[in-house]
């Protein structure tokens, strides 16, 4: 339930970071065996999401371990779709 | 702040979507900020989440907003602001008087006074609440993250 309300909240930020909004979709995924958020942007909103020096990512990071808890916890990472 | 502004719009969605993914009875008011910025005030019981270990979560919501904005912006380039319950206010209240008692302190013993370790931001609230400040100068050493400032007084120089 917290997952699903996660991969929401991530999803609107996305969003409202894009030139194509229609195009973000986020869900709960597995990346080597770890729960993830995977993000879906189109391919030009990439670096729009990611940020200068990964900044927007490590943001979105931060965000998730206040929502689901550290990852060591079985809290959500982000996998920026590609 | 119109109704029309498409960056205030944005630096709405960006605090609201946070503080409810977070599960928070909060609300967010976004205001103009100072020298022609944006700002966003969440207010809440239950901020906590927000402020605590030096409000890295706030800042990770205010840097995610604030390139949102900027996107919105182009060259225009807009300051923004993420408040929740004045956390920001009062740590620039509490490193104002910290600041100030290390410029005295520096002029009255004639030596370097070096403070805490602190993040870029704070820094920034330090260095400017020490600007106009006469007998003293303030300048940053060390890396991140224990980069600090040390507080000179003029004549050391």
């Amino acid at each position: 339930m917290n997952e699903d309300r996660a991969a929401e909240m991530v999803a609107r930020i996305a969003r409202a970071m894009v030139e194509n909004p229609d195009e973000v979709s986020a869900s709960v995924g597995e990346e080597r065996g770890e729960p993830v958020i995977d993000l879906v942007v189109a391919e030009p909103d990439r670096g729009q999401v990611i940020g200068r020096g990964g900044r927007g990512a490590h943001a979105l990071r931060t965000l998730l371990r206040a929502a689901t808890g550290p990852r060591s916890e079985g809290g959500l990472g982000l996998h920026i779709v590609d | 702040m119109s109704d029309s502004d498409q960056g205030a719009r944005v630096l709405e969605e960006i605090v609201t979507a946070s503080v409810e993914g977070l599960g928070l009875a909060a609300t967010v008011v976004v205001e103009d900020g100072p020298e022609g910025g944006l700002i966003a005030r969440i207010a809440g019981d239950d901020v906590d989440v927000l402020v605590e270990r030096n409000g890295e979560v706030l800042d990770a919501v205010q840097s995610l907003a604030a390139q949102a904005v900027r996107r919105i912006d182009g060259n225009q380039r807009r300051g923004v602001l993420v408040d929740a319950n004045d956390h920001r206010a009062k740590r620039a209240d509490l490193l104002t008087r910290l600041a100030i008692r290390a410029a005295e302190e520096a002029v009255e013993y004639g030596e370097e006074v070096e403070l805490d370790p602190m993040s870029a931001m704070d820094r920034r609230t330090v260095h400017m609440a020490l600007a106009d400040r006469e007998g003293i100068e303030t300048r940053s050493e060390g890396e991140d993250p224990r980069r600090r400032i040390v507080v000179v007084p003029a004549d050391a120089e």
